[in-house]
């Protein structure tokens, strides 16, 4: 189920509030959310239920045994070890085996049959917040969950367990079994959640309407669009991938916030950064935080001479791309980022920041853009033709009437979908409530958008939901 | 103070968010509020999926569930009609595609699935005996596919894209009845324009990737047999584009537009059509066809509904049809349709699309007989015929089961004319069938 579906909305999000609100103690508050999660999960195919289940038990059981085993380092490691070693064994099963068998048998012929293993949904979520939860244990940060229910809670919380973001438990483990609810909380996450479901409803899927028509199947009918229409799909495509994946960890947040918990901030307007290295800052921060404080740190980060930090970021970069997916154009766009930011590590940067901010940004976009031409292409010669049309060499000249009319026809859209990707319209909405605040008028006009705005974000998202259903029977009867 | 009163928006939020919440979640369990089909989209919508043990597990029956429950939200044509209003303001919109040229030309994909879908109906459909001991051809689906829309301002044009292939086959099959009738029956072939052959400028219809109609027109003319006499509608419907021709939400011509290519028809045969002010009339406004359910209900055409007049003849209205079940039904040559439904109002003409119609003109006992073989671009025109013969005989070759050259000998028809618009004879899923008919 995701969350843009207008079952989750209006069934289950629904029920589970409603049922939740009901309950009077935090343990009634955490089976219903247990129970609805387990629902959630298992509405994508209960098989996979199975695989979410044992990861969690493993990562239970491993860390109530580092826990038990303090005093002895040398069994505190095997276990840590052993918990993770299962762990990733079974995310590069599920994630990495047919990517890694292709590759082999594309080199030695050997298998002959590679096996069809279906991807669980979210479990590189889910995983990586086991992970980081065996090893906070193991560091002393956090003592371990002796409920193995809890521990099921937290990683598979349907909030964040499919699209993330990725929840450290030690952020959480206080909350889980001691949370207050605040009604100024609930109303923010109202908003939030609102806001992410417009943000997904409306604008991603928009842009990725507009996007895919860009981007046909077919080699042969991809050759006839001409260069302006790839420039403009990769354009939709970047606005697409960040106002869905931020939409889902604004909507993650705000239920959080419904229910008292206080998830980190996923996405800080990455497209505002001034540099890549800014960039990556601002991007699925959880996760660049996990390959931080989980691989670069512990490989001995920038500590160790520059030539091992090159190294241990070119492992951190490489790892990014693969977690994306079990792709070679993955590893290429992690390996992309890696050189940008070498480049800026040493030296670039400081360059930078004596320039204009604004050269900054467009150099920052500029490299994000083109990141995302390898980021969207699986396929090589797929991606080797969009470039090629790109640069006007498929024969079929600059723009066509069709081009032209998909911008004009999108343009205020287009226009739109820009400005959701910067902070403008949260800033005048607050300088707006602080400097014209006094004015009665305008004072009601506020109180008007916090009390129906959320209300009417649902009836949008609605109705664009319900069009995205449209779907006439492209054949008539003559 | 003011902490307080911030406190307290904060709860008619909450309360407000929750009424709209809890509202469109009860609604939506509602079940008899579902639409099971959708009259604009003219299709069944998702059906609640039956639960097996399979599914379930590997988890397609939720998948299911989510499609049927999205899919017959109650009030969803309201709710998909404000969605197209608001999407009006995504830009500029006076100019517009739908669907896509690149995907109708030479997209192999759809091309094989349909040749698939074509086998498997083959499989299916068997030439059935009927209990008299007499066979039957078997009729598939068979349907039209639009390749690419272009909505201007308030009117669609769909677009054309010419197939030699299936064009050549339309010849031949053409050529193959004009050669197994008698001497004296005389074969004519008008190939209609869409319009966008017609409106349309012929510079912006090759921006537009659409392919030349009149081109097409004159490769089937000039590959007809001497026998088959051809008649040009389109120099006469390009004389009269300032008229209202064609719909604007709708694919099909209007009576007006048939009434010129009638002329020209009458004028082949050396007759002389009926002067159009000479017919008493009849209009039904508020029609939106199916350009306006393909342009995603585009408010450009919904409000602008067209209008249909039909043109009654003056020897009679009656006339008889078999349908799909082989059942005879007397029936109007012109029926009031103003209680249909805005997008049925071209059914208007000739009890629509039957397998076959005839009318028999009370004012005539010549034995003169014309047999029209054509999709429904004839019911518009067929009307017009009535007056100049005794027997007007209208065969839908799409669904007529039996054989066509025992029709024109046992009714000893005397005129056949083939009445077909330019896109169906390019069209794949269309011309077999032809073919079939004029072979069985």
């Amino acid at each position: 189920m995701v969350f843009s579906s207008l079952l989750f909305v209006f069934l289950f999000f629904a029920v589970t509030m409603m049922v939740y609100c009901f309950m009077d103690s935090l343990n009634k508050k955490n089976i219903v959310l247990l129970v609805a999660s387990l629902i959630f999960y298992a509405w994508g195919g209960p098989k996979y239920l199975v695989i979410l289940l044992l990861m969690c038990l493993i990562s239970w059981l491993s860390a109530i045994l580092i826990d038990d085993n303090r005093d002895d380092p040398r069994k505190r490691r095997i276990f840590l070890i052993a918990g993770i070693s299962l762990q990733l064994g079974l995310l590069a099963y599920y994630k990495y085996a047919v990517f890694l068998l292709g590759n082999l048998k594309s080199i030695t012929g050997f298998p002959e049959n590679i096996p069809d293993i279906v991807l669980p949904i979210g479990i590189s979520f889910y995983t990586f917040q086991l992970i980081s939860y065996v090893i906070d244990v193991y560091w002393g940060d956090v003592e371990a969950q002796r409920k193995y229910w809890l521990v099921l809670l937290y990683a598979g919380l349907f909030f964040q367990c499919i699209a993330g973001p990725i929840v450290r438990y030690k952020d959480v483990a206080y909350e889980i079994e001691n949370r207050r609810v605040r009604l100024s909380e609930v109303g923010e996450g109202i908003n939030r959640f609102t806001i992410g479901l417009v943000k997904k409803a409306v604008f991603a899927n928009s842009c990725a309407e507009i996007a895919d028509a860009m981007f046909p199947q077919k080699l042969a009918e991809l050759d006839g669009i001409p260069a302006a229409g790839l420039w403009l799909g990769v354009l939709l495509y970047m606005l697409q991938i960040y106002l869905d994946f931020s939409a889902y960890s604004d909507m993650a947040i705000g239920m959080g916030w419904m229910t008292g918990f206080h998830f980190k901030e996923n996405f800080n307007y990455p497209y505002m950064a001034d540099s890549v290295t800014e960039f990556w800052r601002r991007w699925h921060i959880s996760l660049s935080s996990f390959f931080r404080d989980y691989i670069y740190i512990p490989l001995g980060g920038n500590r160790k001479g520059q030539r091992r930090t090159m190294l241990n970021l070119l492992a951190v970069w490489a790892l990014t791309g693969l977690w994306h997916g079990a792709n070679w154009n993955f590893v290429f766009w992690g390996l992309f980022y890696y050189i940008f930011l070498v480049i800026e590590k040493n030296g670039f940067l400081d360059k930078l920041k004596k320039l204009p901010k604004a050269v900054g940004h467009i150099y920052t976009l500029v490299i994000v853009y083109f990141g995302w031409i390898l980021f969207k292409f699986s396929s090589m010669p797929y991606l080797g033709h969009v470039l090629k049309g790109m640069l006007g060499l498929n024969g079929n000249g600059f723009t066509s009437m069709e081009i032209g009319m998909t911008f004009e026809n999108n343009m205020f859209f287009i226009a739109a979908a820009i400005i959701a990707c910067t902070p403008l319209l949260k800033n005048a909405y607050h300088w707006g409530r602080k400097r014209l605040g006094r004015i009665k008028a305008v004072r009601y006009i506020y109180m008007a958008v916090e009390v129906v705005g959320p209300s009417v974000l649902v009836i949008v998202a609605t109705m664009a939901l319900v069009g995205n259903s449209y779907n006439p029977f492209l054949y008539f009867q003559f | 103070m003011r902490r307080k009163r911030k406190r307290k928006y904060v709860r008619q939020k909450i309360y407000v968010f929750a009424s709209v919440l809890l509202f469109f979640a009860l609604t939506a369990l509602i079940i008899p509020l579902r639409p099971k089909e959708s009259a604009v989209e003219k299709r069944t919508l998702a059906k609640f999926p039956k639960p097996t043990l399979e599914t379930v597990w590997n988890g397609e029956f939720f998948e299911s569930m989510n499609t049927w429950y999205a899919d017959t939200f109650p009030f969803r044509d309201w709710l998909i009609s404000r969605n197209m209003k608001f999407r009006s303001a995504y830009g500029i919109q006076t100019k517009q595609i739908y669907g896509s040229m690149q995907a109708s030309a030479g997209d192999s994909e759809t091309k094989d699935k349909k040749e698939k879908d074509a086998e498997e109906s083959a499989d299916e459909k068997q030439d059935k005996t009927l209990k008299d001991g007499t066979k039957q051809r078997a009729i598939g689906q068979i349907q039209e596919q639009f390749g690419a829309v272009y909505l201007a301002e308030d009117t669609a044009f769909s677009l054309f894209g010419f197939s030699q292939e299936v064009t050549d086959e339309y010849v031949k099959a053409v050529n193959t009845l004009a050669g197994k009738v008698d001497e004296e029956v005389k074969v004519y072939d008008m190939v209609v324009p869409i319009s966008s052959g017609v409106y349309l400028d012929p510079k912006l219809q090759k921006e537009l990737g659409s392919n030349d109609q009149k081109e097409a027109v004159q490769y089937i003319y000039d590959h007809l047999d001497d026998k088959v006499t051809t008649v040009d509608a389109f120099a006469t419907l390009e004389n009269h584009n300032d008229e209202y021709l064609y719909f604007r939400s709708d694919h099909h011509w209007t009576a007006l537009g048939a009434y010129y290519a009638y002329c020209e028809f009458m004028d082949v045969q050396d007759m002389k059509p009926t002067p159009i002010d000479s017919y008493e009339t009849m209009t039904f406004d508020n029609f939106l066809g199916t350009m306006y359910s393909y342009c995603n209900q585009a408010p450009a055409l919904g409000n602008n509904p067209d209008s249909v007049t039909a043109y009654i003849p003056l020897a009679t209205n009656e006339m008889q049809f078999l349908d799909k079940n082989g059942t005879t039904m007397d029936y109007k040559v012109i029926t009031d349709v103003s209680g249909w439904n805005s997008a049925s109002k071209y059914n208007c003409f000739i009890g629509s699309d039957q397998p076959l119609a005839w009318i028999q003109n009370p004012d005539k006992s010549d034995g003169s007989s014309c047999l029209v073989i054509k999709e429904s671009y004839g019911n518009a025109f067929v009307p017009f015929l009535v007056d100049h013969y005794e027997y007007v005989y209208v065969v839908d070759y799409r669904f007529y089961p039996n054989s066509l050259t025992e029709l024109i000998k046992e009714k000893e028809i005397k005129n056949i004319l083939f009445l077909n618009n330019v896109m169906a004879t390019s069209t794949d899923t269309l011309i077999p069938s032809l073919t079939e008919l004029v072979n069985y």
